[in-house]
């Protein structure tokens, strides 16, 4: 087997305990999964606490790169960017990288001004929420480095949906690598009711962590014992004043029941949820991007692992990760003190709670994690199909798509003659004429699609379950849709219906199969989009 | 669109929205002019003084605490002792600063003026509404009333008893509006009813919250609210979902409405509490559903 050579640098600073820097670790382990792969770390900030690297130095197959390699004095805040890079050309021009994974914006929209790096770069998490997806600007700067990027790198499913949206040039070369956690151990058991709360991450107004004491305020009263575990020791203070920062300090410090643990290595948190209690990972939308809904975050996984039921918001990516009913979603941090008073009380949903936090982790161990990967790394030839293959969204399965080339100007009579026996046999079948957008082309302005022309002709009894749109994304458009009518009606070339094939729709050509396969989705559809 | 402020129709809701805006901007400039004045005081200086000193970044006890650290790892690891003075320099005396992303977390958007502009045409909707103050002496109730309609079949037969329904497509909405518009018969609201089984056709993914674009985005949504609003038309949902996750369902999209006719007064008050929402305070709906009662509710707009 050929040895492949992953470079993995983060702007992170590893002295420093906070998701970022959590996430290279997480990443090293993720490609340390590879029997053959060897990762080189160049390090942004010299080393002055060994919490993380000391961590990562375990691996063997991983070299940590002092920054002092590039540059005699570094200061404490680490390398600029462009020494960064430098340092990884030394690297690469020293021993060639297969891959260079490399997380942030501003570090990819640099780096791909080097032509060595161009081509084997894996730009990761550049759809960042704090920025506007909406400034063209910032649109042409990720679409030049999703031009330039071997692979473009998100956190979820979702994510890849919004980035391939938002950036074209994406399609295609976008791939999925969450945060992940160590793999479970079967006998593990999960920890015991206690009378703990638990927060681990940064202070930011993002998370209300002051909301949390309140609960532990409230609560104390009725359970005395309660305690409230924060861990770590990285706070926001904006640059207009600190009395927010302040104001935490002095109730970390002064609230009876609080233990405030400062950083601890990831080892360590895992160590002190694993003793049982509740974890709250709770969000205040007035203070951070609806976009971070998207996001997979590295505290909940390590909550999961641990194994201790989590009170927390309900987001697209949580709600896939622990299922739609799991029963501790708040909408809102004041949600969660009922919650909180609940689990205090009744063992048995603390236990059912914790089960599926458990379980949900299982999906994000390293070898599962890095086996998503493999076939880009290794460059496998089954990699393209597995571009492919995405997630039907709910409510998909009685959806058809009859995709038709650009330019069609009528919908084939005998398609709509095979829908109108299946729509005889289910009332819920809807039809979506997708006719595929000219190259090049951008989305048709809302509410004015040059593919309505098509409801011209269309029958009286059929016009109200057929919807027609010119499609520019294929990926995302096969997501939503359960079957494909008739693929020799071609969509504009041999990809599309591969892609259609890859990503588990069901290709029919008669009536009577799809009038077969629309009865076979109907006992499993549910029967909702939501 | 046309911006809200730049449309030279004074005395409308334009103005109230003009005047919302510039009481703002008086609020945020006496605000910073405070701040300034506390930063050059004595007190303001000691007190970032105190700051510094408590600071557990840049302050002298974690400067301390990282020479301790310095030190311990190096004699655990028994060197490097070549580089401990530039360690013990560079943990000492260097500027430390967090690493923070380029753009700073931003403060909630205030929505005031969007909140006014959107009671204001609701106001103006009450005239559709024939046992409304006012609503028969109206010139708006001399015609067939004209909704423009998102919903299943069993709700928009709840909804075109009194009024002429026109039912919207996504590929074409925008098209049928101008049309109508044009015609000089536009439509006098936007209703969309969402239910609990979702727009299971031609605005799947696209209303409801879906792992897709076309719902993160709601580039249909947003503009088609857009074109209501550049008509001073209001935009109204029906939320008859109770579930525990009808919120965030629902919410995204409920953010862009004038107005949101929620299922229970705790839904409600979690619409209206969202801080990206827009339009004005979320209300009950009334049951069973109906235009009438969608057009009372206008009433008690606040």
């Amino acid at each position: 087997m050929t040895t492949r050579r992953v470079c993995l640098y983060s702007p992170a600073d590893l002295n420093l305990v906070s998701g970022s820097a959590i996430w290279v670790q997480s990443g090293a382990e993720t490609f340390h999964v590879g029997a053959d792969v060897e990762i080189v770390l160049p390090l942004r900030a010299p080393e002055r606490r060994r919490i993380i690297t000391d961590q990562i130095r375990q691996l063997t197959r991983v070299t940590l790169v002092d920054p002092r390699r590039q540059r005699r004095f570094v200061p404490p805040t680490g390398l600029y960017s462009t020494e960064a890079l430098d340092l990884i050309e030394t690297l690469n021009a020293e021993q060639p990288f297969d891959a260079i994974v490399m997380r942030s914006f501003p570090y990819c929209l640099a780096a791909i001004e080097r032509p060595s790096l161009r081509g084997r770069l894996w730009s990761t998490y550049i759809l960042e929420p704090e920025r506007d997806i909406t400034d063209p600007g910032h649109v042409a700067e990720l679409t030049a480095i999703a031009e330039a990027s071997r692979y473009v790198v998100v956190q979820s499913e979702e994510m890849r949906a919004l980035f391939e949206a938002v950036v074209p040039a994406a399609r295609g070369r976008t791939i999925i690598l969450p945060p992940a956690v160590p793999p479970i151990h079967a006998d593990a058991a999960l920890p015991p009711p206690k009378p703990r709360l638990f927060y681990a991450g940064k202070f930011h107004p993002f998370y209300p962590v002051p909301r949390m004491i309140d609960f532990l305020e409230t609560l104390r009263p009725e359970f005395p014992e309660l305690e409230f575990h924060a861990i770590g020791d990285q706070i926001f203070r904006p640059p207009d004043g600190h009395d927010w920062a302040d104001e935490l300090e002095r109730r970390l410090t002064s609230t009876d029941g609080v233990v405030w643990h400062g950083a601890v290595p990831r080892d360590e948190v895992i160590r002190l949820l694993s003793g049982g209690g509740i974890a709250l990972s709770l969000w205040d939308y007035g203070h951070g991007s609806t976009m971070n809904d998207l996001v997979v975050s590295t505290k909940l996984l390590d909550y999961c692992l641990a194994g201790v039921p989590v009170i927390l918001n309900r987001t697209a990516a949580q709600a896939t990760i622990l299922g739609a009913d799991y029963p501790l979603f708040v909408s809102t941090a004041d949600e969660a003190l009922p919650l909180i008073r609940r689990l205090l009380a009744d063992p048995g949903l603390y236990q059912a709670a914790a089960e599926r936090c458990r379980a949900a982790a299982e999906a994000f161990a390293y070898p599962r994690v890095y086996a998503g990967l493999a076939p880009y790394l290794e460059e496998r030839a089954d990699a393209a199909t597995h571009l492919a293959e995405r997630p039907k969204l709910p409510g998909s399965t009685s959806r058809i798509g009859l995709p038709l080339r650009a330019g069609t100007s009528s919908i084939p009579t005998a398609a709509l003659d095979v829908f109108r026996t299946a729509r005889s046999a289910d009332a819920a079948a809807f039809l979506v004429v997708g006719v595929r957008g000219a190259d090049g082309a951008g989305d048709p302005a809302p509410g004015r699609d040059p593919a309505a022309a098509l409801r011209a002709n269309l029958p009286d009894d059929l016009a109200s379950s057929i919807s027609v749109r010119t499609v520019t994304d294929p990926w995302n458009w096969w997501r939503t849709l359960g079957i494909v009518l008739d693929p020799g009606l071609p969509f504009g070339d041999d990809e599309s219906v591969r892609l259609a094939m890859a990503s588990g729709a069901a290709l029919v050509r008669s009536a009577d199969a799809l009038v077969a396969v629309l009865g076979a989705s109907a006992d499993a559809r549910p029967g909702d989009v939501s | 669109m046309t911006d809200p402020l730049e449309r030279p129709d004074p005395g409308s809701i334009n103005a109230a929205t003009r005047e919302a805006v510039q009481a703002d901007r008086a609020r945020v400039a006496a605000a910073e002019r405070a701040a300034r004045l506390r930063r050059g005081s004595i007190r303001g200086r000691l007190e970032r003084v105190v700051r510094w000193l408590r600071n557990r970044q840049t302050g002298p006890v974690p400067r301390l605490r990282r020479v301790a650290s310095v030190v311990k790892a190096t004699i655990r690891a028994r060197g490097p002792w070549r580089s401990l003075p530039e360690s013990l320099a560079t943990a000492l005396l260097a500027p430390v600063r967090l690493p923070s992303k380029p753009a700073p977390p931003q403060p909630p958007r205030d929505w005031s003026p969007n909140r006014i502009a959107a009671a204001a045409r609701l106001k103006q909707a009450v005239r559709l509404d024939p046992a409304g103050p006012g609503g028969n002496a109206s010139p708006g109730a001399t015609r067939r009333r004209v909704v423009a309609v998102i919903a299943n079949p069993p709700d928009l037969e709840a909804l075109s008893a009194t009024a002429e329904m026109i039912e919207l497509r996504p590929e074409d909405w925008a098209d049928v509006l101008d049309a109508m518009h044009d015609a000089g018969n536009g439509p006098d609201a936007l209703v969309v009813v969402a239910t609990e089984i979702g727009f299971a056709g031609a605005w799947a993914y696209r209303i409801a919250w879906a792992a897709h674009p076309d719902s993160f985005l709601h580039r249909d949504l947003s503009a088609l609210i857009g074109w209501f609003q550049e008509h001073d038309t209001p935009s109204i949902l029906a939320i008859t979902d109770a579930r525990p996750e009808a919120l965030a369902t629902w919410g995204d999209a409920a953010d862009l409405f004038d107005l949101v006719l929620a299922a229970t007064p705790e839904a409600a008050a979690a619409y209206t509490k969202r801080p990206s929402r827009r339009g004005s305070e979320a209300m009950i709906l009334s049951d069973p559903l109906g235009l009438e009662r969608v057009l009372a509710a206008l009433r008690d707009v606040r």
